[in-house]
């Protein structure tokens, strides 16, 4: 009997003892895997919510869920495109279920925070033209004045570097939709910033 | 060309020229190099041709820099790298 209760207390043990390798190994590869990504997802979430604080906190939860159905990425794919599909799915739960449309939610905040840090941005120095001068604000301004499906698309592809693969599957759309978006898109904001040019005195016309 | 499901299926042959709202149809794509190499042969044998797609073309790259260029990336606050790390090592 005595036998019996100590190789079961060994066995509690062994058991113990592989689960927290299991977890070691799982918290080393998260890390590894997924926190390289923190950056983008922040970028990501400020353009969704429009809001500093809920920017931090739909990271937050993102990570949180992705660490604990970390078991279900699969090695090998895009760990970056995976944590965006998370953090978007959180998003839409969150802030669309409490009907807190984004551009609504604290817009002098994010403008007072992109404004705040405007003066650290480094001047590209390409050659003189308009589009070269245009500073950060008016080109966050045009881009943020597209339809959001439109907006999306750009700031996937142009911004994150995802193929039309990864954000067809981020938005749930054919790649067909990626292409014909990316091209409204990139029309409207032409258009926008041509605008902005005139508005500056500059004649856009080649 | 027909796929099975009866539609008409976006192929170009690099010999045939392409019309202009094909290239726009391939416009994006052409910009963000996801085109298929025969695609890729014919969008450019058009765009040689009609300044119009060229300009477009030009217009849509330059757009593209742009917003590489010129949208602000930030770093994430270090009290949520730290969050996060700590929630990443417990157990869960």
């Amino acid at each position: 009997m005595t036998t019996s209760s100590s190789q079961h207390k060994n066995t509690n043990t062994e058991k113990k003892t592989v689960l927290t390798a299991q977890e070691q190994q799982k918290q080393q590869e998260f890390q590894e895997e997924a926190l390289k990504h923190i950056n983008a997802l922040y970028n990501y979430a400020l353009h969704l919510t429009m809001n500093p604080d809920d920017a931090h906190d739909l990271v937050q939860e993102t990570y949180l869920k992705a660490y604990r159905f970390f078991d279900s990425f699969e090695k090998g794919t895009n760990c970056k495109a995976w944590l965006f599909k998370i953090l978007k799915n959180n998003y839409i739960n969150k802030f669309r279920k409490n009907a807190r449309e984004p551009g609504k939610v604290d817009y002098d905040l994010i403008k007072d925070f992109y404004h705040s840090i405007k003066d650290s941005q480094s001047d590209s120095g390409h050659d003189d033209t308009f589009f070269r001068s245009l500073m950060h604000d008016e080109v966050y301004q045009a881009l943020n004045s597209l339809p959001e499906e439109f907006k999306e698309v750009i700031q996937l592809c142009d911004i994150e570097g995802f193929t039309y693969e990864e954000i067809a599957n981020m938005v749930e759309s054919p790649i067909g939709t990626v292409r014909s978006r990316l091209y409204r898109g990139r029309k409207l904001l032409r258009n926008k910033l041509n605008d902005f040019a005139k508005k500056h005195g500059y004649n856009t016309d080649d | 060309m027909t796929d099975i499901s009866g539609f008409k299926k976006l192929t170009f042959e690099s010999t045939r020229t392409m019309n202009c709202t094909e290239a726009q149809t391939l416009m994006s794509a052409a910009v963000d190099g996801e085109l298929t190499l025969r695609e890729q042969q014919s969008f450019e044998k058009h765009i040689l041709e009609c300044k119009s797609c060229q300009h477009e073309f030009n217009e849509a790259k330059k757009t593209k820099s742009i917003i590489k260029e010129k949208i602000v990336r930030f770093k994430a606050p270090q009290s949520l790298v730290n969050t996060i790390l700590k929630l990443s090592s417990s157990p869960q």
